[in-house]
C-alpha cells in the first residue's frame, strides 16, 4: 500500500514537472535573416515589399516572426562580417537580395536556407539549375545581366545614329563575364562601348570626365551595390549635367531623373521572394525548390527628362513603356 | 380434499415442477419471439426496404451527378486553357494584318506591331516575323539573347512546313532554361489570301496557364492541373512542382488519361493517389492544341462527404425507425402474448388443484370467450370434485365403521375359539384320563364287551382331542398369530424324519413309503415344525386313503431357481376334478373307496394350503382317479425379500412343538 502511495506521488511529481516545462517553454518566434549590401534608406521599398510578402502568408513583423536586418551600407567589405552574424544568431533563413551579399552568405553558412533574388544563381553558381538547386540556396533570377542586350537595344531605337556608348560599371559586377558580354551585344547593334570603372565612390566624378572624353553619345550602368544604390542619384545628376541620355535596371532612377530604365520589377521579385521564405519556414527544403524566372518586365520613361536631352521617343518604345513620367 | 390425493400432487408437482415450468417458459419465449419477428417483418419490412432503395438511388444520382460536375469543370478548365491558346493565336493573326507588310515583304516600322504584341500578350515573351525561307526579319522580345537561337533550331521548319498550308502552327511543350514551359505558335504571314509572304512565329510562357488554373476553384481543396503527352507538368497551382519539371508519367490517373483511344467511349474519371498520396476524384479533359491533358482533382472525401453525409442522415433516420419499430413490434407480441399468459398462468393454477382460481381477461376478443368458458368449465369441474370428494369421505366412513366391526368381530371369534377349546380339552382330557384309569382296570376288571365300549370312547375322545387341536392350529393361522421360524432346513433330513414316524402306520396296512429326494442337499428356508406338520398330514393321508399293498412316494427337486418342489404320490382312489378345489377347504371330507367317510377332522389340507402360504408356497393336487393323486407344495429355496427381516436373529430357535406361538 504505502509503495503505491509513493509511486503515485512521484508519478503526480513527475507529471506537474512535465506541465511546468512545457509552460515554461516560450513559443518559438521565427527569426529571418535580412542582408543588404545597401542602406536601408535607399532600400526601404523593396523592404517593404518583402514585409508585405511576408504578411500575406500570415508572417506579421514583431509579432510571429522577428527580421534580423544588416546592412553593409555599400560597403563590401563589411559583408562577410554581417553575415557571420546572422548565422551565429541562427536565424530560420536568410533573404539576400545582392549578388555580393549572397557571396558572404554563401560562404558562412551551408546550412541555414538562403533564398536570394539577385541575379543569374546559375551563373554565379549558387545554385545547380534552376529547377532542382541542389543546396540551401534558392529564389528567384531578375534578369538583371541579361537584359543588358535589351536596354542597348532600347537606346540605339531612341537614337538610331548611336555610335559610342558609355558603360559605367564596377569590374566583376554583377557577373564577371557580364562586361565582355555587353561589349558583345553593343557590336552586335554597331556600338562601341566605352569603359567608365568605378571602384570607389570618388571615382564617379573622374569616370564621368572619362565618358565626357570619349565622345560617347549614351550611358548604360551596370548593376554594383556601389553604383545602383548609394551613387545612384549623382550618377543621374552628372548624367544630366553631361546631357547624356542614360538607361538604368530598375524604374525608380527614371523618377528620380534619370531617362529609362527596363527591368523587372525588383519590389516584385522581393514580394514573391517571400513566399520562398513561408515556404521554407513550413518546411521545404531549398534543395528542391525550383528558382523562379521573372516575366513581367517594365519599361519606364521620363519624358522630361527626355525633352530637356532634346530627344523624341518613337511610337513603338512610348507603347512598350509600362511607365511615362511627364 | 383427502390427505392421500393432496399427498400425490404435492409429490408430483414437486418432481416435475421444474421441468415444466422450464418448457412452459420456453414455449412462452418462443411465442413472443413468434410474434415479435413477425410484426418486426411487417412493420420494419416496408421501412427498410424504401429506405435502402432511397439510399441506393440518392447514391447512384449523386454519384452520377457528382462525376458530371466535375466533368464539366474540368471541361471548363479545358475550354479556357485552349481559349487562352488560341486568343494567342488570334492576336498573332491580327498581328499579321498590316500595312508594313508588303509585296517587297516587311517594313521596319512593322516592329511596332510585334511590339504591340508584346504589350497586348503578356504571354508572349518573344515575336519573329520570318521569310517563307525562314530567314528571321523582324523581331521583338522582353529578353533578346535568350529564345531567338533556342527556337529557331528546334521550332522553325515544322512551323514554317505548317504554315505553308494556310494553317496555324502549335508546337509542342518545352522547357527555357530547363525549367519553365513554353511553347511555339506560329501563323503565316499572307499579302492576302493564298499569298504567302512568310510566317509570325511567338514564343508563349505557359506559365500563365498557371494563372488561369490556380483561379480555377474547385470545391474547398480541389485544383487543376496541366500535364504534357510525355507527363511533364505544365501548370499546377503549386509551381514550383512546374519549375522543378516534375514528371507525373507514374500517376494512374495521367497514365488512364493518355492511354485511353480519342474516340473511345471511357470514363474520363478515377479515383487515384495524388502526388501527395491523398486518394482524389480525378477527372480529365484533352488539351489538342498543347497535345495535353487538364486533370481536375478533388480529395474523395470532399467529393463524397455531402453525399456520405446525406447517406449517413437518411441511415440515421431508418435506423431510428427501425428502432421505433423494434419497439412497436415488442409491444404489439406483448400485447398479444399476455392474455395467453394469464390464461396459461390460470389453467396452470387449476391443473395444481387451486380450484377457486378464476382468469380475469377483458381483452373484448376471441381471448375473452375463451377465457369465460374456462371458467365455465372450471365451475363445473370444481363442483363434480367437491361431489366426488363427498362421496369419497362418506364411503371411507363406512368402511372405516365396518371394519373396525369386523375387526371386533374376528377378535370375538379367536377369543371364543381359543376359549371353548380351552374350555372343551380341560373334560376331554379328565375323560381320556378317566378312561385309561378303567381301560388299566384299575377299578377292576372289565368285560370283553365293556372294553370294547370304552376303547371306542378314548379313540373317539382322542378324534375329538385332534379335531380340536386343529381348529386352534387353524383359527391361529388365519388370524395371523402364528409366527414361522424360518431356519435353514435339509430337505431330506425332514422327509426321512417323518418317514420314519409313520412307517409303523404303512406297515400295518403292508403300503410301500419311498422317499425319492433327487439331490442329497436340498435347503429350504422354512420353519421346520410347521413343514413336518404339513408332510405329516400329506402322507399321514396318502397312507389312509391308499389301500393295502399300495404305494406312496415322497419326492423333492428343484423347482427353478428360487423354489424347491415336494411331492407325495399315493396309489389311492384320486381325487375327483370336480373336488380338486374344494379339497382344500376347511371341514371337507372326501369319502373312501366304500363310501364312508374316513377318520379325520377335515382341517388337515386347509391347515397344509395355510402353513404353505405363509412361506410364501403354493398347493396343488394332481390325480388322476382310480390311478392315484399327488400333491404338491413348493417352499422357497432362498429367503423370500418380504420375509427376511423376521427371519436371521431366530435362525437356531427349533422349537421342538408344533411351532404355534400362541
Amino acid at each position: 500500500m504505502i509503495q503505491l502511495m509513493i509511486a503515485l506521488a512521484i508519478g503526480n511529481i513527475l507529471l506537474a514537472v512535465g506541465f511546468l516545462a512545457e509552460a515554461q517553454q516560450p513559443a518559438k518566434i521565427i527569426r529571418i535573416g535580412y542582408l543588404s549590401a545597401g542602406d536601408p534608406t535607399s532600400r526601404g521599398y523593396r523592404i517593404d515589399a518583402f514585409r508585405d510578402g511576408l504578411k500575406e502568408l500570415g508572417y506579421i513583423e514583431g509579432k510571429n516572426i522577428l527580421i534580423e536586418y544588416r546592412f553593409a551600407q555599400t560597403d563590401p567589405e563589411r559583408l562577410p562580417e554581417l553575415a557571420r552574424e546572422l548565422v551565429a544568431l541562427k536565424v530560420d533563413v536568410i533573404f539576400v537580395t545582392s549578388r555580393p551579399a549572397t557571396e558572404a552568405v554563401k560562404n558562412a553558412t551551408q546550412i541555414i536556407p538562403i533564398v536570394t533574388s539577385s541575379g543569374d544563381p546559375v551563373a554565379s553558381k549558387y545554385v545547380a539549375g534552376l529547377a532542382q538547386p541542389g543546396g540551401n540556396i534558392t529564389g528567384l533570377t531578375n534578369f538583371s545581366s541579361e537584359l543588358v542586350g535589351k536596354r542597348l537595344e532600347l537606346l540605339k531605337e531612341l537614337m538610331p545614329k548611336l555610335t559610342h556608348i558609355a558603360g559605367l560599371h564596377t569590374p566583376g559586377e554583377p557577373l564577371p563575364d557580364t562586361w565582355g558580354n555587353t561589349e558583345a551585344v553593343a557590336r552586335s547593334l554597331g556600338m562601341r562601348l566605352h569603359s567608365a570603372e568605378v571602384r570607389v565612390r570618388d571615382d564617379l566624378e573622374p569616370a564621368f570626365a572619362a565618358i565626357k572624353k570619349s565622345r560617347a553619345g549614351a550611358l548604360i550602368t551596370l548593376r554594383s551595390p556601389l553604383l545602383v544604390k548609394d551613387l545612384s542619384k549623382r550618377i543621374i545628376d552628372l548624367a544630366g549635367e553631361n546631357r547624356l541620355p542614360a538607361i538604368y535596371d530598375e524604374e525608380r532612377f527614371p523618377r528620380l531623373g534619370g531617362l529609362m530604365s527596363y527591368g523587372v520589377n525588383l519590389a516584385d521579385v522581393d514580394r514573391r521572394a517571400a513566399t520562398y521564405v513561408g515556404k521554407i519556414l513550413k518546411g521545404a527544403k531549398p534543395a528542391s525548390l525550383p528558382v523562379e524566372q521573372p516575366t513581367k518586365f517594365d519599361l519606364s520613361i521620363n519624358l522630361k527628362t527626355a525633352k530637356a536631352l532634346g530627344l523624341k521617343i518613337p511610337a513603338h518604345v512610348l507603347m512598350e513603356a509600362t511607365a511615362v513620367i511627364e | 380434499m383427502l390427505p392421500g390425493i393432496q399427498n400425490v400432487k404435492a409429490v408430483l408437482s414437486t418432481a416435475e415442477a421444474s421441468k415444466i415450468q422450464n418448457n412452459i417458459s420456453w414455449n412462452r419465449g418462443r411465442l413472443v419471439r413468434h410474434y415479435f419477428l413477425i410484426s418486426l417483418v411487417l412493420i420494419s419490412g416496408g421501412l427498410v426496404t424504401s429506405g435502402l432503395s432511397e439510399l441506393y438511388f440518392r447514391y447512384q444520382e449523386s454519384s452520377a451527378e457528382l462525376v458530371q460536375l466535375q466533368q464539366e469543370i474540368t471541361s471548363g478548365a479545358a475550354w479556357k486553357i485552349e481559349q487562352f491558346v488560341e486568343e494567342i493565336e488570334r492576336i498573332t493573326r491580327g498581328a499579321t494584318k498590316s500595312r508594313e507588310i508588303t509585296e517587297r515583304g516587311f517594313s521596319p516600322d512593322y516592329q511596332f506591331e510585334l511590339r504591340r504584341l508584346l504589350v497586348i500578350a503578356p504571354a508572349i515573351s518573344e515575336a519573329v516575323a520570318m521569310d517563307s525561307d525562314g530567314t528571321s526579319r523582324v523581331s521583338a522580345s522582353r529578353f533578346p539573347r535568350v529564345l531567338t537561337g533556342a527556337a529557331k533550331t528546334d521550332a522553325v521548319m515544322p512551323a514554317l512546313q505548317a504554315v505553308k498550308n494556310g494553317n496555324s502552327y502549335f508546337g509542342s511543350v518545352y522547357f527555357h532554361r530547363d525549367s519553365e514551359p513554353y511553347m511555339t505558335v506560329a501563323v503565316p504571314i499572307e499579302r492576302y489570301a493564298g499569298r504567302l509572304i512568310g510566317a509570325l512565329q511567338v514564343q508563349v510562357n505557359l506559365k500563365y496557364v498557371w494563372d488561369l488554373l490556380s483561379k480555377l476553384r474547385v470545391g474547398a481543396k480541389g485544383y487543376a492541373y496541366a500535364v504534357a503527352q510525355n507527363g511533364d507538368l505544365i501548370a499546377h497551382p503549386d509551381i514550383m512542382l512546374v519549375l522543378q519539371r516534375r514528371n507525373v508519367v507514374d500517376l494512374d490517373q495521367v497514365r488512364s488519361a493518355f492511354q485511353a483511344p480519342a474516340n473511345a467511349q471511357r470514363p474520363t474519371w478515377t479515383i487515384a493517389k495524388n502526388l501527395q498520396g491523398r486518394k482524389v476524384f480525378s477527372s480529365w479533359s484533352p488539351l489538342p492544341t498543347l497535345g495535353a491533358m487538364v486533370f481536375v482533382e478533388r480529395p474523395v472525401e470532399e467529393v463524397y462527404g455531402p453525399l456520405y453525409a446525406s447517406l449517413i442522415r437518411t441511415s440515421g433516420l431508418l435506423l431510428v425507425g427501425l428502432c421505433m419499430s423494434l419497439v412497436a413490434a415488442l409491444f404489439v407480441a406483448r400485447r398479444v402474448v399476455r392474455p395467453l399468459e394469464t390464461l396459461r398462468n390460470g389453467v396452470e393454477r387449476i391443473g395444481r388443484g387451486d380450484m377457486n382460481s378464476r382468469l380475469e381477461l377483458k381483452t373484448g376478443d376471441e381471448i375473452e370467450v375463451l377465457a369465460e368458458e374456462f371458467n365455465k368449465m372450471a365451475e363445473n369441474l370444481h363442483r363434480a370434485y367437491d361431489e366426488l370428494e363427498h362421496k369419497v369421505t362418506e364411503r371411507t366412513r363406512d368402511l372405516a365403521i365396518a371394519n373396525e366391526r369386523l375387526q371386533e368381530l374376528d377378535q370375538l371369534k379367536s377369543d371364543f375359539v381359543s376359549n371353548v377349546s380351552h374350555e372343551l380339552r380341560t373334560p376331554l382330557t379328565a375323560i381320556k384320563g378317566a378312561v385309561d384309569l378303567v381301560l388299566r382296570e384299575v377299578a377292576g376288571p372289565l368285560t370283553e364287551k365293556q372294553i370294547h365300549y370304552l376303547t371306542r370312547v378314548r379313540s373317539n375322545t382322542q378324534h375329538l382331542t385332534s379335531l380340536i387341536n386343529d381348529v386352534l392350529d387353524l383359527s391361529k393361522i388365519e388370524s395371523g398369530s402364528s409366527e414361522v421360524k424360518f431356519n435353514r432346513v435339509s430337505l431330506s433330513s425332514l422327509v426321512h424324519e417323518v418317514i420314519e414316524t409313520l412307517r409303523p402306520v404303512a406297515a400295518e396296512k403292508a403300503i410301500r413309503l419311498d422317499p425319492i429326494v433327487t439331490e442329497r442337499s436340498i435347503f429350504v428356508l422354512a420353519d421346520p415344525d410347521k413343514i413336518n406338520q404339513v408332510l405329516m398330514n400329506l402322507i399321514g393321508n396318502a397312507i389312509k386313503f391308499t389301500p393295502a399293498s399300495g404305494k406312496v412316494t415322497v419326492s423333492a427337486s428343484r423347482n427353478g431357481q428360487k423354489n424347491v418342489q415336494v411331492s407325495v404320490s399315493d396309489t389311492g382312489p384320486g381325487v375327483l376334478p370336480s373336488e380338486r378345489k374344494t379339497i382344500f377347504d376347511k371341514f371337507y371330507q372326501i369319502a373312501d373307496e366304500e363310501g364312508a367317510k374316513p377318520k379325520g377332522t377335515g382341517l388337515g389340507l386347509a391347515i397344509c394350503k395355510a402353513l404353505v402360504e405363509l412361506h410364501g408356497g403354493k398347493i396343488w393336487v394332481e390325480s388322476e382317479v382310480k390311478q392315484g393323486s399327488t400333491f404338491n407344495f413348493t417352499l422357497p429355496a432362498d429367503i423370500p425379500e418380504n420375509l427376511r427381516s423376521s427371519s436371521s436373529e431366530d435362525t437356531k430357535a427349533r422349537t421342538s412343538d408344533t411351532g404355534l406361538v400362541t
